[in-house]
C-alpha cells in the first residue's frame, strides 16, 4: 500500500522513478500521456457515430420497420454509445494516473480498457450468433 | 535505469504484497492482471480481422469469373474490366485496413504474453506502446469513417 503520510516527491533527480511508493516509471507515464488524446478521440468519434446512425435511422423511417428489427437496431446503437463512454472513461482514468503516478491508477485505467474490449467482444459474439441463427432460419424457410 | 540481474535468486509473490517481482519498477500484479484480461479479447479481434482481410481478397479475386456477366446485366456506362479494377482496388484497401487492425491487436496480445512471462518494466512499456499504436491507427480511421458517415447522412436529409 502507498503511505499517505509520505512526503510529496517529484522527478528533480532525473531518475527513472515517477513518484513515491509503487509508482509507474517516466517511460510508462509518457506512453500513457500520448495514448490519452487518441483514447478520447476514439470515445468522441464512437458517440458521434452513434448519433449520426440514430439520425439516419429516424430520417429513413425506422418506425415503418418491424418493431423487433427497430428494437435490435436501437440496442446495438445503445451498446455503441456505451463503448464510446467507456473510452472516454479510460481517457479520464489516464488523466488521473498522470496526476498521481501510482501503479494502482494505471491498473484502474487498464481495467476500463479491459471492460471496453470485453463488452465489444461479447457484442460481436452476439452479432455472430444472431447472424448464424438468422441464416439457418432463412435457409429453413427457403427449403420449406 | 537499473538492469535486471541475471544472477539474482528467483522471486514469487509468496508474501501476497502488491509487487510483481524483483526490480519491477511499477509493474504490479494488478496491472498485469488487467492486461492479461484484455489479451484474450484483443487476440480474438486480431484473428477475426486477419480472417476478414483474407476473405475480402479471396472473394474479390474469385468474383472475376462471374463479374463480366453481372456487369453486363447492370448496364454500366464503362466496360466490365474497368469496374472489376475498381472492385479490386476497394477490396485491397479494405483488406489492408483489416490486416492492419489485426496486426496491431495481435502485436499487443503478444507483448502482454511476454510481459506475463518476464514482469519487467520494459515489457510493460512495450505492451502499452503497442496499445497506443493501435489507438492512433484506430483514431485516424474512425475520423475518416465518421466524415464519410456524416456526408452520407447529411446528403440524404
Amino acid at each position: 500500500m502507498d503511505n499517505p503520510y509520505a512526503a510529496p516527491s517529484s522527478n528533480l533527480s532525473g531518475g527513472n522513478s515517477f513518484g513515491a511508493g509503487i509508482g509507474v516509471t517516466q517511460r510508462v507515464a509518457d506512453i500513457m500521456r500520448r495514448t490519452m488524446p487518441w483514447a478520447r478521440l476514439a470515445g468522441i468519434t464512437g458517440i458521434l457515430h452513434t448519433i449520426l446512425n440514430l439520425i439516419a435511422n429516424l430520417s429513413q423511417g425506422a418506425h415503418r420497420s418491424p418493431i423487433a428489427a427497430t428494437g435490435v437496431a436501437y440496442i446495438f446503437l445503445g451498446i455503441n454509445f456505451y463503448l464510446g463512454v467507456k473510452m472516454l472513461s479510460y481517457a479520464r482514468r489516464i488523466g488521473i494516473l498522470l496526476q498521481t503516478g501510482r501503479a494502482s491508477d494505471l491498473a484502474a485505467a487498464l481495467a476500463e480498457h479491459r471492460r471496453y474490449w470485453k463488452i465489444w467482444g461479447l457484442y460481436i459474439l452476439v452479432v455472430f450468433i444472431l447472424g448464424a441463427f438468422g441464416g439457418v432460419l432463412s435457409g429453413v424457410a427457403a427449403a420449406g | 535505469m537499473p538492469e535486471n540481474n541475471p544472477y539474482a535468486s528467483p522471486s514469487s509473490n509468496l508474501s501476497g504484497q502488491d509487487s510483481y517481482g524483483e526490480r519491477n519498477e511499477g509493474v504490479t500484479q494488478g496491472v498485469v492482471r488487467e492486461l492479461s484480461g484484455t489479451k484474450g479479447w484483443t487476440r480474438f479481434f486480431g484473428v477475426i480481422a486477419i480472417i476478414i482481410a483474407l476473405c475480402v481478397l479471396l472473394f474479390a479475386f474469385a468474383a472475376q469469373t462471374s463479374f463480366d456477366r453481372v456487369m453486363q446485366a447492370w448496364h454500366l456506362p464503362f466496360p466490365p474490366s474497368e469496374a472489376y479494377t475498381i472492385v479490386i482496388v476497394v477490396a485491397v484497401f479494405f483488406a489492408a485496413l483489416a490486416f492492419l487492425y489485426g496486426y496491431f491487436l495481435n502485436g499487443f496480445s503478444s507483448a502482454v504474453n511476454k510481459l506475463e512471462r518476464t514482469g519487467t518494466e520494459s515489457d510493460l512499456a512495450l505492451a502499452l506502446n503497442r496499445q497506443r499504436l493501435y489507438w492512433v491507427f484506430s483514431g485516424i480511421i474512425s475520423v475518416l469513417f465518421l466524415l464519410f458517415t456524416a456526408y452520407n447522412v447529411i446528403s440524404r436529409l
